[in-house]
């Protein structure tokens, strides 16, 4: 029995010195790991690759974003704001961002770099941030052209200069009828609701907005849409047109903080409410919503188009202004009946 | 010479007292721990170390919660880019963060597998009260893990609250009411989220922390580990058991670990209400109760949990003579009746599945009402019990058999449930969920 217990005793204290040892072995792996995160590698990458050496780690860098949130791409991306002179060839994740080719400024150097190409903001893991797990529901990076559905954060589609392909995307969705399944309603309100509601899907990927117009049964099987592949057959450039415009429609305006001026609810208010004003001078009832249709007609719907001087009455209007006239059926489109 | 050696060790011995590589009798641990534990009780075969491998992952999930409280805020607003916060720029936050679920995952399925290592083992005979504090600690680790689910506030812990809460809806009377509780209202907003948060970080903690320590005190006062009637505990604790513990702990700190480097903890998009996933999927423990939830919400979400508890309850005061407490199924007719009951279950699953499939659409009316996995599994539970309980001669084999099936329906459905795709439809592990039906 004694003897037992002696070759007991040596057989745990024997496992017990193993699992010691795999123990520690495995917190040293812990501790390497979160010491040296990947974004320290890049940086380190890229004083290597610049002759930095010399400069200490910048560490990790941010851009406040003016909806409140916080771009920290420029950590790995470290030569976005440079200006390189032509004798160092930059590799590709330290490249310089191009001068905007709209505005000619560098006003990425405030906006972040979210707004126009999606991705997480604040991850620092590669795949995070550009969100390239093949995840539908994440908002992945985008590339020229579809950056430019980003606009949509601040401006109405074709309000501002350099959004060419994002206007011409808006009016293809309205030519094509999309709007007849396809309701673009914030509050429930307005539109068939056939298909999916536009604005309320996740964002989707370049390649399954393409697959579903071309081939809508490619990504459901029980789709019922018309492909619209002929439209495009001959047209690659408008097909790329709407998908960036399908793009905005998943993304979400800035508060009102952000950029009083150009707010798209704002603007669709300031629009809408020459001819529907609620009580409190403010687009009021079915109108509050951002419907697409309506911004456009609206457009030409503005009374002071034609009375410069005195406002029309509203049973006026109804009676007598042939804008007003116009204006039903397309009214009809969304709002069914009413 | 020997009286010098006398003279030192007469020198040495107080000093030795406090020297803590001395486990004596004087310790601390051996307020917890017996002086002699006995060779069966140590036995890997016995206990499996699964109580131990529990409370391990308790203070893991303990220790590694309190690190990541200092940065989580608990608003819907900060939420998300807390977590985010915490995932990518904190140090060690993303090892924390996995650490903390793959913890809470083990420990609910520890939990289940030290369930039923006890049952199988009969040790609720003659522990009685601990059994009862088991059963409590196990809801009660089902519920943190449920309300720690919310607390990222991405859209997958977002559906995922939103689908158990739906179910406290179907509970007859009270629903509504037990719903606005859990919530603060009638989804899942702001108050939801602080409600989950005070449950996840402080009370749920503190009571389990107190019902682990009379589960852990109770099994000293109640005989020892592993009930070893018949056995003399003649071996020390020191170093048997103790230096046990530290290799198993050792252990399973060091696995935790090595899981949480390799698989990061998932984070979804930003929880939006506007955009429901689907499917929308409970997480894996509670698959099952989804699963019977969606063919009947209130037999499958109320009556069947509550079946299965009542018969956890009432087992232990079931005619106690049949049974050997403390070995693996014994005596031989427990064997023969687990062994029919499994038949029983896995025949009956796949009948009322078959039932089900042929139909196609599920459909209302009487027959579906008891021809659903639920009703239908409960009902032939019941059966079970009186024919188990006539043939054996002992209610306790009735009991036995029932809650085996109960069981055994429960794992099944867990299965079905991981194989459901959008819509709830049945996709095969290999199919894409995109081919429809």
């Amino acid at each position: 029995m004694d003897l037992d217990l002696k070759t007991d005793a040596k057989r745990i204290y024997l496992a017990f010195l193993f699992s010691g040892v795999f123990f520690l072995a495995t917190l040293g792996l812990v501790f390497y790991q979160g010491l040296y995160p990947s974004w320290i590698r890049w940086q380190q990458s890229y004083q290597t690759s610049m002759a930095d050496i010399n400069q200490p780690i910048p560490g990790i860098k941010k851009i406040n974003l003016c909806s409140g949130e916080i771009d920290r791409c420029t950590t790995c991306h470290l030569g976005i704001h440079r200006r390189y002179t032509s004798q160092i060839e930059a590799p590709g994740v330290f490249r310089s961002h191009p001068d905007n080719p709209y505005t000619g400024s560098r006003a990425h150097q405030k906006r972040g770099c979210t707004a126009c190409h999606g991705g997480s903001g604040r991850a620092l893991v590669r795949h995070h941030a550009h969100a390239i797990e093949g995840q539908p529901s994440r908002d992945p990076l985008m590339d020229v052209p579809y950056t430019q559905a980003g606009c949509v954060h601040c401006h109405l589609p074709g309000q501002q200069p350099g959004q060419q392909r994002l206007a011409r995307g808006a009016l293809i969705f309205l030519r094509l009828g999309c709007l007849m399944c396809h309701p673009l309603k914030d509050d429930g309100l307005g539109g068939f609701d056939y298909g999916p509601n536009l604005r309320q899907t996740p964002r989707k990927s370049v390649a399954y907005l393409e697959n579903s117009l071309i081939d809508p049964t490619a990504n459901f099987s029980k789709s019922t849409m018309p492909s619209f592949a002929a439209t495009f057959s001959h047209q690659k450039e408008s097909l790329t047109d709407l998908i960036i415009f399908l793009i905005s429609l998943s993304l979400d305006p800035y508060p009102s903080a952000c950029t009083q001026k150009n707010n798209p609810a704002i603007a669709v208010d300031t629009i809408c409410t020459s001819c529907h004003a609620g009580s409190s001078g403010k687009a009021s009832g079915r109108f509050q919503h951002r419907c697409l249709y309506l911004i456009q007609r609206s457009l030409e719907l503005k009374c002071s188009r034609c009375h410069e001087d005195s406002m029309p009455s509203p049973n006026q209007a109804k009676s007598s202004c042939p804008l007003v006239e116009r204006h039903k059926p397309n009214c009809q489109v969304c709002h069914q009946s009413r | 010479m020997s009286g010098a050696f006398t003279h030192l060790r007469k020198t040495i011995s107080p000093l030795r007292r406090l020297t803590p590589g001395a486990f004596n009798q004087r310790s601390f641990l051996f307020h917890l721990h017996p002086a002699l534990v006995s060779r069966e009780a140590l036995r890997p075969s016995s206990t499996l170390g699964l109580g131990l491998v529990g409370l391990v992952l308790f203070f893991i999930l303990f220790s590694s919660g309190l690190l990541l409280m200092i940065y989580y805020l608990p608003t819907p607003s900060d939420a998300y880019a807390s977590i985010q916060d915490i995932q990518y720029t904190v140090s060690f936050g993303a090892f924390t963060r996995a650490l903390h679920r793959c913890s809470a995952h083990a420990l609910v399925a520890i939990a289940a597998l030290h369930f039923l290592r006890v049952l199988f083992c009969a040790g609720y005979q003659d522990r009685l009260l601990n059994w009862f504090v088991g059963l409590c600690l196990g809801l009660i680790t089902l519920s943190s893990a449920y309300t720690g689910g919310l607390l990222p506030w991405d859209q997958n812990a977002y559906w995922t609250s939103n689908i158990v809460a739906n179910l406290l809806e179907n509970i007859p009377i009270f629903g509504s009411i037990f719903k606005s509780l859990a919530l603060g209202g009638n989804e899942v907003n702001q108050t939801t989220l602080v409600r989950f948060y005070v449950l996840h970080v402080a009370l749920l903690p503190s009571i389990m922390f107190g019902l682990l320590i009379w589960h852990v005190w109770r099994i000293r006062k109640d005989g020892g580990l592993a009930i070893s009637t018949g056995f003399k505990p003649n071996l020390p604790s020191y170093p048997h058991l103790i230096i046990r513990e530290l290799t198993i702990t050792m252990v399973v700190v060091a696995v935790m670990c090595i899981i949480s480097i390799t698989v990061e903890a998932p984070l979804d998009m930003r929880a939006d209400p506007h955009i429901p996933s689907n499917p929308e999927k409970a997480p894996w423990y509670f698959l099952w109760l989804q699963e019977m939830v969606s063919y009947s919400p209130l037999v499958g979400g109320v009556c069947f949990p509550a079946g299965l508890l009542l018969t956890c309850l009432i087992l232990p005061f079931a005619d106690p003579k049949q049974t050997q407490a403390g070995k693996w199924l014994l005596p031989k007719t427990n064997r023969k009746v687990i062994m029919y009951a499994a038949c029983i279950a896995t025949v009956g699953l796949t009948g009322l599945y078959m039932i089900q499939i042929e139909q196609s659409m599920p459909s209302t009316g009487f027959f579906n009402a008891i021809a659903n996995p639920a009703a239908g599994m409960l009902l032939l539970a019941v059966l079970a019990h009186f024919v188990f309980a006539k043939k054996a001669g002992s209610t306790r084999y009735g009991i036995l058999a029932a809650l085996i099936i109960l069981m055994l329906t429960l794992v099944g459905c867990t299965l079905i449930g991981f194989c459901r795709g959008p819509d709830w439809i049945f996709y095969w592990p290999w199919e894409d969920w995109s081919i429809g039906s």
